[in-house]
């Protein structure tokens, strides 16, 4: 089997190990090394073995990538607040949309998941752990995210830009290995960019863009894929290439935690939907059972009509 | 199965390329220090002979006691203005600033302008009055800026660098007013214009504890500059702790900075012009752009310092020199190529 093959496939397998260790300290300093990427087949029996040595390990499927319990969150002088009791569980291994009208505290939930903002009521735990006890480091190994807009001022180029991906893998003086670099170049492969390798990613178009940034992100290997509006700004063919490559990533195992206005690309291929709005969770639930006209109307309040399209519902706004 | 690609494939071109031309740029800038070393005007207007070395005691004392520590200083000045200015660009997200702007080189200058004026004018004096305001200056900038309600942090340290800028300027006007106007106003302008005329083994020995230190910091962390240029949402997604490694690096760079001026004075443009140039030429990845910035600081410097001293028979100041050519690539890169200057 191909190094490729077994990188990618640790996410899955390792995080649901991961997630059930209470203390995963052993998992932490051998997932720290530089050499992680290199060795994951190596890292992950030390994980299984933490695993099973933990007292109570609930079962595997149990453990969410990401369980909120009431969380609450008001940035500071706002008149109320951004997250109010969020409480809400994202399966592992799923790809599950935020839908919500705008101010509705959907990148303010990403943000909150990033630890980029901490949660004044509640908890968040990642992977069965509370947040606040991974390092940033831990952390950004797990969890990582595409920004809505990502705005480069200095012309990197798409290798070196998906490269950055690697910094929760080094030393704070190492420089990247060479395998570092063939990480990176395995995403821009896996997102179909390789071609574009050497160009600056200031030279590149919207949807190329976003690709890029995905690319980046998976160069960082997470459990847990946070997106802003990924195909916020693309046109047709370049928003089905990003919903293509986050399907790809799920049949790879990842959790991918997505916002979208097109309540359509949620249908395509969320397993997955969380409603928000007003700072507050209407509804979570699997696709079929939350995207109805009924929920749709109460969280945009405008009349929806949710009809089948071949087992996948289809969302029209009707007069 | 895929096959997985070469390492030699995959660090291909640009980072071929890219160490190719810093090799050629370090073997440049060892070629022009060798030249500059015989270069002068004595005995002849242009070229001291490597005879003279061994022959005449004159020559000898005068290369080994002024010229080298000169050329020493002007290759660590050239580094330490390009390094510190691709910190700051990086750092700041902002291609249009260098490690002078919060505030260090009008404090710098005040410093300077109250040693002469009012305090003496000895030339320890002027330094030491010119490093303590330099830093003073940073300092201010940095206290009104956490004070300021709104914006960003960037926003509000280019906001506080510009009035900290400002305030020490009308200080060093109000000075260069009240100078005897024969002797202190010239060597106030002399001094703001900058040089490396006075610098002996002593200076040289005296930044370099700073200057060292500080250059050795800001290349061992040059790969994270680049993680620092992202936004702070991306930065920190990748698990860089922002605050601190910005603090550690803009230290580095306004320290090594205000070593650096106040022992000779405002050299104009280096720590701006020079970063722009690295990256067109090696790529914009701060693994390469900074010691690519470095070197060509240095050469920059070294070249604009060995016109100085030995084009006229009097002394050129270096800082004039700098911002004439530095201004004249600038404005020749920005005809020649618009899309590589963005932003
Ligand atoms: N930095 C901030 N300071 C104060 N209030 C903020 C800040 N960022 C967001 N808010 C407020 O918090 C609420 C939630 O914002 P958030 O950005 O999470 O919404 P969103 O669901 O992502 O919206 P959109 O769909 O427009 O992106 C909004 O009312 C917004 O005005
Ligand atoms: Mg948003």
């Amino acid at each position: 089997m191909s190094a490729r093959q077994t990188r990618h496939r640790w996410p899955a397998a390792a995080a649901q190990s991961r997630a059930s260790a209470a203390s995963a300290a052993s998992a932490a300093s051998a997932a720290s090394a530089p050499s992680a990427a290199a060795g994951p087949s190596a890292a992950a029996p030390a994980r299984a073995a933490s695993a099973a040595s933990a007292a109570s390990a609930p079962s595997a499927a149990a453990v969410a990538a990401v369980d909120l319990r009431n969380v609450g969150f008001s940035y500071p002088h706002a008149e109320r607040p951004a997250l109010e009791g969020v409480t809400a569980l994202i399966p592992t291994g799923g790809v599950t949309a935020i839908l919500g009208p705008n101010g509705s505290g959907k990148s303010t939930l990403l943000h909150l998941l990033l630890g980029l903002l901490q949660a004044q009521q509640g908890s968040v735990l990642v992977e069965g752990r509370p947040q606040g006890s991974y390092s940033r480091r831990e952390l950004s190994q797990r969890v990582g995210l595409v920004p809505q807009n990502e705005t480069l001022v200095f012309e990197l180029s798409v290798l070196e830009y998906t490269l950055l991906g690697r910094a929760p893998y080094l030393d704070l003086l190492a420089l990247p290995h060479e395998e570092d670099r063939a990480v990176a170049w395995e995403a821009l492969e896996s997102v179909g960019i390789a071609g574009l390798a050497y160009r600056p990613v200031t030279s590149l178009s919207g949807g190329e863009k976003q690709l890029a940034t995905v690319a980046r992100a998976l160069a960082q290997a997470p459990a847990v894929l946070l997106l802003d509006e990924p195909t916020s700004h693309l046109d047709l063919a370049n928003a089905r290439r990003v919903l293509q490559v986050m399907a790809g990533l799920r049949a790879q195992g990842r959790t991918i935690l997505w916002t979208t206005h097109d309540p359509n690309a949620a249908s395509a291929i969320a397993s997955d939907i969380l409603l928000m709005r007003q700072g507050r969770v209407i509804a979570q639930g699997p696709l079929a059972e939350v995207l109805t006209g009924e929920r749709l109307t109460e969280t945009y309040g405008v009349p929806v009509r949710v009809i089948d399209n071949g087992g996948r519902p289809l969302v029209l706004v009707h007069e | 199965m895929t096959e997985r690609r070469p390492a030699t494939e995959i660090v291909s071109r640009q980072t071929q390329q890219g160490r190719r031309r810093l090799a050629l740029l370090a073997v440049a800038l060892g070629c022009l220090l060798l030249l500059s070393f015989f270069l002068g005007r004595y005995p002849g207007p242009w070229w001291t002979p490597p005879s003279a070395l061994v022959e005449d005691p004159l020559a000898q004392r005068l290369m080994l006691h002024l010229r080298l520590p000169r050329l020493l200083a002007a290759v660590l000045v050239g580094m330490v203005l390009a390094a510190s200015g691709t910190c700051f660009q990086m750092i700041f997200r902002n291609p249009l600033v260098d490690s002078g702007f919060l505030g260090v080189s009008a404090g710098a200058s005040f410093g300077a302008s109250l040693g002469i004026v009012a305090l003496g004018g000895a030339p320890v004096t002027i330094q030491l009055s010119a490093a303590i305001f330099g830093i003073l200056g940073l300092l201010s900038s940095y206290l009104l800026s956490v004070r300021i309600r709104y914006g960003d942090w960037v926003l509000r340290l280019v906001l506080a660098g510009i009035a900290v800028s400002a305030l020490y300027s009308s200080g060093t006007s109000l000075l260069k007013y009240a100078a005897d106007p024969l002797r202190q106003l010239p060597e106030i302008t002399f001094w703001m214009m900058g040089g490396l005329w006075n610098i002996t083994w002593p200076h040289v020995l005296q930044i370099l504890p700073v200057v060292l230190p500080a250059l050795v910091v800001i290349l061992l962390l040059r790969w994270r500059l680049n993680l620092l240029s992202l936004r702070d949402e991306t930065a920190f997604s990748l698990g860089v702790s922002a605050g601190r490694e910005r603090l550690v690096l803009l230290l580095a760079a306004v320290l090594a900075t205000a070593a650096v001026v106040s022992k000779t004075g405002l050299i104009g443009w280096v720590g701006l012009i020079v970063p722009h140039i690295a990256r067109r030429w090696v790529g914009s990845d701060a693994q390469r752009a900074l010691p690519a910035a470095m070197l060509l600081g240095a050469f920059f410097t070294l070249l604009c310092d060995d016109i100085a001293r030995t084009a006229l028979s009097g002394e050129l100041p270096l800082g004039i020199l700098t911002s004439l050519l530095g201004a004249g690539i600038f404005m020749l890169l920005m005809l020649r190529d618009p899309s590589g200057m963005r932003r």
